[in-house]
């Protein structure tokens, strides 16, 4: 019986083992082939391991306008981890702690709206912005997000809020507090977790989103991109496959990947409960 | 003329104290949610009725709007755009019915067997959460260079450590299962989500269950299963959701083409392409509109047809 147990186990193991080498093996391939030169990552056949600690595609990568796309990117991202999770918290607080007329109505309507495909916004968008003069600039990816955050993200606080106990609040009220100072005196300190996981989430979406600044950034402003965009128009429509530079391409995807990773390494507990929360329905 | 003087003053008084009262009571929480609505009106409601606005119009950047007329929405469902639009739908609907469901059994069944709380199991959700913060850039070009039919490393493994002829992954036929199949090295993502749903179950029903003596297939069945159905609801349909919305990594892939013989063309691309590559705004946003009807339906739908998911109160 003891044997057929530790086989069982040993088996299980091996699978789940085999699992993450699949899933985790492009990851692996993305960096050693960083670390080629440009003529090996190109050799037929191609090698799976470099043949040193080459370091040059990354000196490559981080050429040209690498810096002010990185400035680029940095801007929009704090932007944004300022005003989401910000203004998130307060639309959420609304709805979930403060009895007013007309709230359930708001509320059901901003739920609506996660119906919207964001591509029916995108094009009347781009006519607003070149209205506004936002065009080829950072703003449409700085402004709009302190207004809300979206509704995911004010849903998943207000889940949160709700489980906060009401008598917190009631207390404050008795000792003479008003509502903003219950807000972000009281409540706020104990929705850091929600709240971080929305900033953490929000860092990350920033960072890596493409089509926003693809769609509102002109190439010929091409150095108001951000990392994300230029990874992906710098080696559009190459031809050759030694254009093509596979290996400073994969540079470039690390690097990209390099600040998620930190994060996610940091708040991992945070992160994980926070999808989890996201999750559970009903 | 003294009695009706007195009840038409009442009535004017209540009215403004009504009013009066309302604002005094509703406006803090009003002020809180403002800037959802202002946000809402602004950068939702306001598009959303332009594009509306635009889908029954000619409408580039380089001529006035003219041309009042359902020519949009004949041109993507009969005319000129009909062929690109309808494959675009087909390739959309292919890829969410296949992918979904099969992501979420797939990261379902992941779960369920890692959900002890383990080293080991704690180790093996990290792993398998890890794809899903690759953004959606990084696995297009990745992938792009990992499939090359001469120089990626998939080719070369499958031919030169395995024997195997060198496949084209990028044709017609087969990009649509190659890029499923990419899609699915994210189940870690589903996988969190349903680990979180079975720890929520309380123990007493498993415990109560193996009292009565069942094992873990009926466990699985009558508890577990029963009991996730309000999760597995709502990600379907975020899922559907989002999955008629696919475009990025799609994008990144094929360079913005949609591929040999447009396999991996889908809707959000033709809204996208039609907008940004051929500057036709009317035809983009009748698109759009098409899709926004779509995902109504199926949202509807799946809620009407709700009748399968339990709810604990109701046990």
């Amino acid at each position: 019986m003891k044997e057929q147990k530790i086989i069982k186990t040993v088996i299980s193991s091996i699978i789940f083992a085999l699992i993450a080498v699949i899933m985790l093996f492009p990851f692996f391939l993305m960096i050693t082939r960083s670390l080629m030169t440009t003529t090996e990552a190109i050799d037929i056949p191609v090698p799976i391991l470099p043949s040193s600690f080459y370091l040059g595609s990354y000196k490559t990568a981080m050429s040209n306008d690498f810096f002010s796309h990185l400035g680029n990117t940095m801007t929009i991202v704090i932007c944004n981890i300022i005003g989401i999770p910000l203004s998130a918290f307060i639309v959420a607080y609304g709805f979930a702690k403060i009895k007013f007329k007309g709230s359930g109505l708001f509320f059901s309507i901003g739920m609506a709206t996660m119906m919207i495909p964001s591509i029916a916004r995108t094009v009347p968008l781009y006519v607003l912005y070149t209205k506004l003069g936002w065009l080829n600039t950072l703003y449409p990816f700085i402004i709009p997000q302190f207004f809300g955050g979206g509704m995911t993200n004010i849903f998943l606080i207000y889940t949160f809020l709700r489980g906060v106990p009401n008598s917190y609040c009631e207390a404050a009220r008795i000792d003479g507090a008003n509502t903003f100072q219950i807000t972000f005196m009281i409540v706020a300190p104990l929705a850091l977790p929600i709240i971080t996981y929305v900033a953490v989430n929000t860092f990350i979406g920033a960072w890596n989103d493409f089509t926003g600044p693809l769609t509102y950034i002109n190439s010929m402003y091409s150095e108001r991109w951000t990392l994300a965009v230029s990874i992906f128009t710098k080696y559009r429509g190459v031809v050759t496959n030694r254009e093509k530079e596979p290996n400073v391409q994969m540079a470039l995807c690390v690097i990209l990947m390099i600040p998620p990773m930190i994060l996610f390494s940091i708040f991992q507990k945070t992160l994980i409960s926070g999808v989890a929360i996201s999750g559970i329905k009903g | 003329m003294s009695n009706f003087d007195e009840k038409s003053v009442k009535k004017e008084t209540d009215l403004g104290g009504k009013i009066a009262k309302a604002i005094k009571d509703n406006w803090v929480g009003y002020l809180y949610i403002s800037p959802l609505i202002l946000g809402l009106l602004i950068f939702t409601l306001y598009p959303l009725l332009s594009s509306l606005y635009y889908s029954f119009f000619d409408v580039n950047l380089v001529t006035p709007i003219q041309n009042f007329g359902l020519q949009n929405y004949q041109s993507i469902l009969f005319g000129e755009n009909s062929p690109l639009f309808w494959q675009s739908l087909k390739n959309t609907a292919v890829y969410t019915i296949v992918s979904i469901p099969l992501s979420m059994t797939l990261s379902y069944l992941l779960a369920l067997s890692i959900t002890k709380n383990t080293k080991r199991n704690y180790a093996l959700r990290i792993l398998y959460y890890l794809p899903v913060l690759i953004p959606s850039v990084v696995v297009g070009i990745l992938w792009q260079d990992l499939l090359n039919v001469n120089y990626g490393v998939i080719n070369t493994i499958l031919h030169n450590y395995l024997g195997f002829e060198k496949m084209d992954f990028m044709t017609k036929n087969t990009i649509m299962p190659t890029f499923i199949a990419i899609q699915l090295l994210s189940i870690g993502g589903g996988m969190i989500i349903w680990i979180a749903q079975f720890k929520a179950i309380p123990d007493v029903y498993y415990e109560a269950a193996q009292i009565d003596g069942a094992n873990k297939i009926i466990c699985f069945f009558k508890i577990t299963l029963p009991l996730s159905t309000p999760s597995i609801f709502y990600n379907l349909v975020m899922g559907v959701i989002g999955g008629f919305q696919v475009f990025g990594s799609a994008y990144v892939l094929t360079g913005g083409t949609g591929g040999d013989g447009n396999g991996l063309y889908f809707l959000v691309m033709f809204i996208y392409n039609k907008a940004f590559d051929e500057i036709n705004f009317g035809v983009s946003s009748a698109a759009s509109w098409m899709l926004f009807l779509i995902i109504g339906i199926l949202t509807l739908f799946s809620f009407q047809t709700k009748k399968w998911v339990h709810y604990s109160e109701e046990m």
